[in-house]
């Protein structure tokens, strides 16, 4: 019995541990007020990325609106068509430590917590929808490829984080 | 002696053919100008008031200024507003009213536009937006015009006046429908060069407008946008309150000629505007004299088009004006005209 123990961890053993996901290097904080409709202009955008990265990348939503509750979070979220787990900043530490401005700004940090990039998601709302640069994507693709990263801040068009 | 005037008549026949060149009908039509210097954006103190320049709110029509340039501030800003009896609502609007005030230019007149975003103003209330406005009166880049500003920031740019018309403005900010049923609507009346042809007695401006609302509390509503996806208005108006000129008619006299600046500004809907017990005798498609109709009992407008009706009020009484599709009649799109 203990032989066959040891031959089945022995053959187990490796697939799982190839199964495991590595831990996600970069963290993304997406910072939202459920009333402002900014969002919708970067529903196409966030959504690709969260598809595209979601093994590396922790992505979280970070709800910062005084009447935020979790029917309109998760009602938004459905809408958005966006699988992502959020926090409701209630205490407001997250808007604290992070600063961002606007609704629809989002926050870049390694497993340091340095933050490597703060700003806009892409410029598709300047430009009529067409996304002439996509700001996120290349923050996190010159991360994960260990490429200098080509933007550290961004300002955004949203609604002000009051 | 015999003198050959085939050169001369072939002169000429040049010269009328040149002459009428460039004549575009009735609205004595000028060069165009297209485009204008780019817009800027800044922080700058915003004035008292939310508006400046030829404007009014619907139905009135503020005059046309006599100058090549008109300077026109019209800001935003989130203000309570209510469309019918117990419905109030935060809505995002143009200067101080929805729909937003009616500007009046005339055909050639270059317009310095200036805009506030205000919706800071009202920051405990409602969450501060970015905005922009989308002149249909102007021939300009949008991408460069049109371009959203975030609150407290204010933009500057200018735009002339090519065609005569009756035009939309809104805001075109993505969700540009969440904007609109907002209450980010208004008209443009563009004059040609020498006004509108003919006389009339009385004249006003009319603005249908959707409403998506539905209950938050006991007090105050909120814009709707599943029932705007499903195009099913809780409010269809004329000037923005429901069934407004039921109560308080727009006065004429029997015999008057009334003119009607009539914009549906949708989002959604069309309206086939008609005013029961007359016809119109004059209609001029999106305002512009060239487009000429008679003899028509309904104009079809879809949402941002237009069209000024003329009609005489034929005897004393009191004559309804309708979208003739009625659930918008059920929904408030009515209102009377009363001749005494």
């Amino acid at each position: 019995m203990k032989k066959i123990l040891v031959i089945l961890v022995a053959f187990a053993l490796p697939a799982i541990l190839l199964s495991m996901k590595p831990a996600p290097k970069l963290n993304v904080y997406l910072f939202l007020q459920a009333d402002c409709p900014c969002v919708y202009s970067h529903k196409d955008s966030f959504g690709k990325l969260l598809k595209q990265y979601s093994d590396e990348v922790n992505f979280r939503i970070i709800f910062e609106g005084r009447d935020d509750d979790k029917l309109k979070i998760e009602k938004l979220l459905t809408q958005l068509d966006w699988k992502v787990p959020y926090t409701k900043d209630t205490d407001r530490k997250l808007l604290k430590q992070f600063k961002p401005s606007l609704s629809t700004d989002c926050v870049v940090f390694d497993q340091q917590s340095n933050v490597i990039y703060r700003g806009t998601i892409d410029d598709g709302v300047k430009n009529m929808g067409m996304i002439k640069y996509f700001y996120l994507h290349d923050v996190i693709n010159a991360f994960l490829q260990k490429k200098p990263i080509p933007w550290s801040n961004v300002p955004g068009t949203g609604c002000r984080i009051v | 002696m015999k003198t050959n005037l085939k050169p001369l008549i072939f002169l000429a026949g040049l010269a009328v053919i040149i002459s009428s060149c460039g004549q575009g009908g009735k609205t004595n039509d000028n060069a165009k100008i297209y485009g204008s210097p780019e817009a800027t954006v800044g922080k700058e103190t915003a004035p008292a008031n939310y508006t400046a320049g030829p404007v009014a709110y619907a139905p009135a029509i503020a005059p046309v200024v006599d100058a090549d340039q008109v300077s026109v501030r019209i800001d935003v800003q989130h203000k309570k507003v209510t469309v019918a009896d117990g419905v109030t609502f935060w809505a995002w609007i143009f200067g101080d009213s929805l729909p937003g005030p009616v500007l009046h230019v005339r055909m050639g007149q270059t317009v310095d536009f200036v805009m506030t975003n205000r919706s800071d103003e009202t920051a405990q209330f409602t969450v501060p937006m970015p905005h922009s406005i989308d002149f249909h009166s102007a021939m300009v880049s949008p991408s460069d015009k049109y371009r959203i500003i975030n609150s407290g920031e204010t933009i500057h740019f200018r735009w002339t006046a090519n065609y005569p018309g009756v035009f939309m403005y809104h805001c075109g900010t993505p969700a540009i429908l969440q904007h609109m049923i907002s209450g980010m609507i208004g008209m443009v009346i563009v004059d040609p060069k020498d006004g509108f042809p003919g006389k009339v007695d009385k004249e006003f401006a009319i603005i249908q407008n959707e409403f998506y609302l539905k209950k938050a509390n006991d007090s105050m509503y909120v814009t709707d946008m599943e029932s705007a996806k499903l195009r099913q208005p809780a409010f269809v108006t004329f000037n923005g309150k429901y069934k407004q000129y039921v109560q308080h008619p727009l006065q004429v006299k029997p015999g008057d000629r009334v003119r009607l600046y009539v914009l549906n500004t949708g989002p959604n809907l069309p309206s086939s505007f008609h005013v029961v017990g007359t016809i119109f005798d004059k209609v001029w498609l999106d305002g512009n004299p060239d487009n000429e109709m008679h003899g028509m009992q309904t104009v079809l407008l879809g949402s941002s088009s237009s069209a000024i009706v003329e009609f005489v009020v034929p005897e004393k009484g009191t004559y309804a004006f309708v979208d003739h599709n009625f659930a918008s009649v059920e929904a408030g799109a009515v209102g009377l005209i009363q001749a005494k």
